[in-house]
């Protein structure tokens, strides 16, 4: 008890010092309970509990109300709230202002599938790991580096709604990157992209096409939502010397097949 | 029943510690009250009648409408019965602006306490997200750990954190003993574009009641996102190449900027290296 004690005189210091700088109802609830009337219709019912009422309410809560409502009065003794159940206490009027409930408590999800490989038909990129990646600090796709194939963490996942992006290097680090040769990759192509749950996700290319740097179709390619789609980018097109970047990304879609 | 009476104290000190709003204005306010005191029910009653019936752990309830407004007389009851086990507080003021959080947990010693935390919902950039992170269980300081990285260490009873993240899923966090090994796995979260996760940790490590709770809180607009996305990020660019034969120094310089930032942007680097590990 010792703890209750503790809090108890905890609770009167504060109540004190709210008090102090508080403008009192006198005792009376200070909120404005129009709207929660409003929305309840006019009790003129009194109250019909078999049990004892302590003091009057605005309407009866039906947790009191027992078996002994079985007619008319119960019929007409509007509910306050309907989400309480037949065990829970008298209800004030103020329950009707109180927002939603809600659960903090957070469901079981378990993380989803990350692409782990890719197999293209017509080119060996089978070889290098794919792994995921995000952002650099500047917002530029983190792209990794020669020896592996980069899976974009912010969009989709291969069996999931949206656009699953995989990335890699056309040349890097003075080598060839593992996306070389993507752009002889032809519609009609087959795709294979393995998770990390065991599974193999089959596409098939639907389109290649190149765009300005700036111009990659945001809709079609950053998303998670909309139809499952592989989207498959790297670098081609004009060099630019003077910034040692490709001025162009090539971009392969494929749509499952099976 | 003394663990119970206990947590019904704090609920009542949750109730009269949340910081007094401004006379008399009644601007927007967005006031939650989390129950993150685990194994203990009760009611919240107000003027000798109950308002908020059946308050279980892990519950939030949304009392925004009484911003501003003063109530008398409140009372925590045991669930279910008369039995008052904390009030009445005389007067409880409810602030009258911003987004609270207030919630009831357990000091790092286990005894009940209140902490109120005034949630940030300043914008986050497009396609970005507010990730917070809460310790409110008994227990003491720890580390989040993600892979190899620690993106927040020796946090305390008390304390919150607070990254803006790209949105997306984030899996595999684990939390530690400051600098020891893991002992429990956050929950797999999604973290939405425009909004504040907020992750708590709550309950008490020594009676193996510690577990998770999150919250999401809109944030204020963030800059109109582009036409057609979905919220997904998009990247600025996708530099895919260089020429045979060129000079990484501008790779290694965004190595370096990235290993350099603090939180989980540092964290996703490592996450780089564990899966090159696998």
């Amino acid at each position: 008890m010792l703890t209750v004690v503790v809090a108890l005189s905890a609770v009167a210091g504060v109540a004190l010092a709210v008090a102090g700088v508080v403008a009192r109802g006198g005792g009376t609830v200070v909120l404005d309970t129009t709207d929660a009337i409003a929305a309840t219709p006019p009790s003129t019912v009194p109250p019909i509990s078999a049990t004892t009422v302590p003091e009057p309410v605005v309407a009866d809560a039906d947790a009191d109300t027992g078996f002994a409502d079985d007619g008319a009065g119960g019929a007409e003794a509007p509910p306050i709230t309907g989400s309480v159940g037949d065990d829970g206490p008298t209800l004030s009027p103020l329950a009707e202002l109180v927002g939603p409930r809600y659960s903090a408590i957070p469901p079981d999800v378990e993380p989803r599938p990350r692409p782990t490989g890719v197999q293209i038909s017509s080119v060996d990129v089978a070889r290098f790991p794919v792994r995921d990646v995000g952002l650099e600090p500047d917002g530029q796709f983190e792209v990794p580096d020669e020896t592996e194939i980069g899976w974009y963490r912010y969009g989709a996942t291969a069996g999931q709604p949206g656009a699953t992006v995989l990335a890699a290097h056309v040349s890097w680090n003075r080598t060839v990157g593992p996306f070389a040769r993507l752009g002889s990759v032809e519609p009609g192509d087959q795709v294979e992209v393995a998770l990390d749950d065991g599974t193999v996700r089959r596409y098939e290319v639907v389109e290649r096409t190149t765009y300005g740097k700036l111009e990659l179709p945001r809709e079609r390619i950053w998303r998670t939502t909309g139809p499952e789609t592989l989207v498959l980018i790297t670098c081609g097109g004009d060099f630019n010397p003077d910034i040692r970047r490709y001025l162009q990304n090539i971009v392969v879609y494929a749509v499952p097949v099976g | 029943m003394k663990k119970l009476f206990a947590g019904a104290a704090a609920m009542a000190a949750a109730l009269i510690a949340v910081p007094a709003g401004q006379s008399g204005a009644q601007t927007d306010a967005d006031i939650m009250l989390l129950h993150g005191i685990p194994g203990i029910e009760v009611d919240v009653a107000v003027d000798g009648a109950v308002v908020v019936p059946g308050f279980a752990p892990g519950d939030m309830q949304d009392l925004s409408s009484f911003a501003g407004q003063t109530l008398t007389d409140l009372e925590v009851r045991v669930a279910g019965t008369e039995d008052v086990a904390i009030g009445p507080v005389e007067a409880f003021d409810v602030p009258a602006s911003g987004s609270w959080t207030v919630v009831a947990h357990l000091d790092a010693e286990g005894t009940p306490t209140i902490t109120p935390f005034e949630n940030d919902t300043s914008a986050a950039g497009d396609g970005e997200g507010r990730l917070t992170i809460r310790h409110t269980a008994a227990a003491p300081a720890v580390d989040i750990v993600l892979g190899d990285a620690r993106p927040v260490e020796g946090a305390a009873n008390g304390d919150s954190a607070s990254l803006e993240l790209p949105a997306g899923e984030i899996a595999g966090a684990q939390v530690a003993p400051a600098g020891g090994d893991p002992i429990a796995d956050v929950p797999t979260v999604t973290l939405t574009a425009g909004t504040n996760l907020i992750v708590y940790a709550v309950g008490s490590l020594e009676e193996e009641t510690f577990t998770f709770y999150t919250q999401e809180v809109p944030l204020a607009a963030a800059a109109v996102p582009a036409e057609g996305s979905d919220g997904t990020p998009a990247p600025t660019a996708v530099n895919t190449g260089d020429e045979l034969g060129s000079s990484t120094a501008a790779s290694l310089a965004l190595f370096a900027a990235a290993a350099g930032l603090f939180g989980l942007t540092g964290a996703a680097v490592v996450l780089r290296r564990r899966t090159v590990e696998n």
